[in-house]
Order: structure tokens, then sequence, then C-alpha cells
């Protein structure tokens, strides 16, 4: 399983939205759960995911599929 | 801080200048309270707006009102009174909050503010509140309202309201809280505000949470804000921190020109 695989996983189970809607292309305006707090579980279920750590700082520019990907892939 | 109205008499209404609003954005403003016998608040309505035109325009006038008193909104309406915005009181018992995110906590300081901070934290309002009725309003320019709540900032650090910062590890502020302790054991959350850069991004689910664990540290029982509808993610988050809904208020605004 290659890394975008693994984040639509965690994001399906996060925002509780079936995997077959999510994808590459997925930003956060598509899903309406992705608000602040959403964003926040996001981060955390990912870092639990991928063993990594995210500072707050890099936290606000990880607002699509493809940013995540890009970041955890730099790891 | 505390901001003290004079009210006048107007049959069964009553009214009062707002001076600091009035000084700020260069129009009387005025707050009306219509709490008498329905009748004669419909008949006392339209004296009531030609005294304000008597007294000087323009002008812009607001009401608060439950929600579900359609009638009374409905007088208002024909006076020329338009629902402006709708706001949620809440509250928390702090021994019944529990952070939701607490190996996070960590990665952020809440420190209390000094005077150094003040012009770094005014400078986050701008832009921060869009979603409230004064930002709103095609009457009021967004800039002087960016200023109320800078002003609202600064008058409460210098009346010893409790003010902290959210600073990342390298001592970079993310955002503010300001809230203001009342009797018996309240603290009210009155102001917070995010630098733009860290909007939507988390941090400011982590702070709401470090300020209320803050707040039930320094011995407060009960956390109480007033929140608008119009933003859902401020609505969503503070439901999920456990926040319970006290009551509703329509605020209507009058325009006369």
């Amino acid at each position: 399983m290659n890394t975008m695989d693994t984040v639509v996983d965690v994001m399906a189970d996060v925002f509780g939205v079936p995997r077959d809607e999510l994808g590459a292309g997925t930003v956060r305006d598509d899903i309406p759960e992705w608000d602040s707090l959403g964003h926040l579980n996001l981060m955390l279920a990912l870092e639990e995911a991928f063993n990594v750590s995210f500072s707050v700082e890099e936290m606000p520019g990880l607002v699509s599929v493809a940013a995540i990907t890009a970041k955890l892939d730099e790891r | 801080m505390t901001f003290e109205l004079d009210f006048t008499s107007f049959g069964p209404l009553s009214y009062s200048t707002v001076p600091w609003d009035s000084d700020l954005f260069g129009i009387e403003f005025y707050e009306l309270r219509a709490e008498g016998p329905a009748a004669e608040v419909v008949r006392s309505l339209p004296a009531w707006r030609e005294e304000l035109r008597r007294r000087g325009l323009p002008a812009l006038a607001f009401t608060r009102i439950r929600p579900d008193d359609v009638a009374l909104a409905k007088v208002l309406g024909e006076i020329g009174f338009y629902p402006a915005e709708t706001t949620l009181r809440i509250s928390l018992p702090l021994k019944r909050f529990v952070p939701l995110h607490p190996n996070a906590a960590g990665r952020a300081v809440l420190r209390e503010a000094s005077a150094e901070d003040l012009p770094t934290l005014v400078d986050m309002v701008e832009g921060m509140f869009e979603m409230d009725r004064f930002h709103l309003d095609p009457h009021l320019p967004r800039q002087l309202s960016d200023r109320r709540y800078a002003q609202w900032l600064e008058r409460g650090f210098h009346d010893h309201d409790r003010l902290f910062v959210y600073e990342t590890a390298d001592k970079e502020p993310m955002g503010f809280y300001l809230v203001k302790g009342q009797p018996p054991g309240e603290v009210d959350l009155s102001l917070a505000g995010l630098s733009e850069r860290y909007r939507r991004g988390g941090a400011g689910a982590l702070m709401y949470e470090a300020v209320l664990g803050r707040c039930r540290d320094l011995g407060f029982r009960t956390a109480t804000s007033t929140i608008s509808t119009n933003n859902t993610d401020v609505v969503n988050l503070f439901m999920r921190l456990g926040f319970v809904v006290r009551s509703a208020q329509l605020t209507m605004h009058l325009f006369l020109s």
C-alpha cells in the first residue's frame, strides 16, 4: 500500500466518508466534516498511522490529499 | 471591562446611546429594548423611530430579541429593522471538561500576555470576525469593525481581564484569548483570535482546550461564552468540547439616514 492509499484510508475513517469518494484530487472544501477540529483529528490520526509528528507550523498547509502525501513522502 | 449604558424610557420601550460605537463609526448608535406589552410596543415603535431621526442622522439602532418571538420580529421589520445575527449563550461546567487532544497539548504554549504583545495581537484581529453582525452589515465599514474588536482587546487588557497568548515552541504568537472572571466562579470567554496563517489549521482547537484547562486550574467552576451561529466551525468546536446552549438571541439592526 502506498502513502496516498494509507492517507485516504485514514481520512475515510476520521471523517466517516466512503473511501471511494476520496482520491488524489480531494481538498479540504470537498469534505464538510473537515473543519478546524476535524483537521486536528486528521493530523493526529495521520501521525499515529505513519509514526511521525507534525509541528503546529506545518499543520495549516496540509489541506489536501496531495499536500499530505507529499509531506509524508518527504519524511 | 465594563460597558455601562444609560437607558431612557420611551413608553414601553427603553433605549440608550452606545457612546463607544458612536465615536468609532461616526454615526449615532443606539440599543433598543422592547420589553413592554406587545400592543403598546407596536404603537410606540414608529414614534420612537421619529425620535431617533430628530436626534440626528445617520443612526444605527440594534435590539436583541428571542428568535422564537416572531410577532415582535414582524413588528420590528415593519419599521425597518432587519435580522443581523443570531447568537447562542453557551456554558460548560469546568469539572466536566476533558481535553479532546491531551497528547497534542505540548506542541504550543499558553501564557499570560504582556503589554509588549498587544500590537501583534491587535494585528491578528484584522479579518478575524468577518461573520459577525458588524462585518456583515453593509452600512458599517469593515475596517472600523476590525478596529472595534481591537479596541475591545486593548480595553480588556488594560482593565485587567486575563489575556492569554498561544504561541509555538519558537515563540511565534498563533492566537490570543481574552477571558473575564465573573462571580460566582464563572469565567466568560469573551474574545479569541488567530493569526491568519493558523486559521482552520487545528491550532484554534488546541488553544481553546488550553484556555479551558487553564481556567479550570485557576479555580473557575463554569465557562461561558456567546457565539454566532454564522460561524459553524466555532459552534461545532464548542459543542464537541462539551458546551451546552443556554439561550439564543436574534439581533436586529435599523439603519436610518
